[in-house]
């Protein structure tokens, strides 16, 4: 099991719901882009707070690239107050996402979701419509520049599944 | 009648699950991706792609791969990169 999987396999453990964005979730549809964090967009409710926290607490969750000497605690009160949260782990480097750019929150966002397994567990990753949707919508050039692949590998997919 | 019809589409349903995770590509559909790449219709979004500078082989043989052998594929980019980037730390002398 790799760093990124085991990560995720601990959220799916803990009862997190959650929703793979991001480079890690444009990987899984067919992207040839390597990225070296985790996207997740979670669910922004009371319960869901908890989950995370106890999930990411054993991984000692800190603000990536924050000096050392600047307090956080990723809480239930912590992620209440704030949306989205770029974080450093002793596993992986973890974006929380509490909404995703074009698309929404977690209930807009699982609803066109798709089932992906990973090492036996079914994650609800991104559809690539929806991906393509959130790069256009964030419209950073680290974004744009991803559309062009993204926009062909639906293009091919579609191509491939249409029936002669 | 109707439990039939359920039936049937929980199984069209398992079929394009088990599609979406396996997504092997038969023979023929890898040659028809494969001429579309290398010469793709006027104005589609692959002629769109290869003008920007992506090198669709790449994702071709990727889409012939399960989505969990893509994420272990790319795994094994970042630890060569780590790896590289430890021996550009730490040069032999």
């Amino acid at each position: 099991m790799n760093k990124f999987t085991a990560a995720l396999k601990r959220l799916s453990d803990s009862g997190v719901n959650f929703v793979l964005i991001g480079g890690y979730a444009a990987r899984l549809h067919g992207s040839a882009y390597v990225t070296q964090d985790l996207d997740i967009c979670y669910e922004r409710s009371v319960s869901n707070f908890r989950s995370l926290s106890v999930a990411l607490a054993p991984l000692h969750p800190r603000l990536r690239g924050a000096p050392d000497n600047i307090p956080f605690v990723l809480d239930e009160k912590t992620l209440s107050q704030g949306m989205n949260f770029t974080l450093e782990t002793d596993l992986v480097d973890l974006d929380l996402i509490g909404e995703v750019s074009g698309i929404g929150q977690f209930p807009q966002i699982v609803d066109t979701a798709v089932s992906i397994e990973l090492g036996g567990i079914n994650y609800k990753v991104a559809s690539l419509e929806a991906l393509i949707r959130s790069k256009r919508a964030a419209g950073r050039p680290k974004d744009l520049n991803l559309l062009p692949e993204l926009e062909a590998i639906e293009e091919l997919a579609k191509i491939r599944d249409k029936k002669d | 009648m109707r439990a039939n019809r359920s039936k049937a589409l929980k199984t069209i349903a398992y079929d394009a699950a088990v599609r979406y995770n396996r997504e092997l590509m038969t023979r023929e559909e890898q040659v028809r991706l494969y001429n579309l790449v290398q010469n793709p219709p006027p104005g589609s979004k692959i002629e769109a792609a290869k003008n920007f500078g992506i090198d669709l082989t790449l994702n071709l043989r990727l889409l012939s791969l399960t989505p969990a052998e893509r994420a272990e594929e790319m795994q094994c980019a970042l630890d060569f990169i780590t790896e590289l980037e430890h021996a550009g730390r730490h040069p032999r002398k």
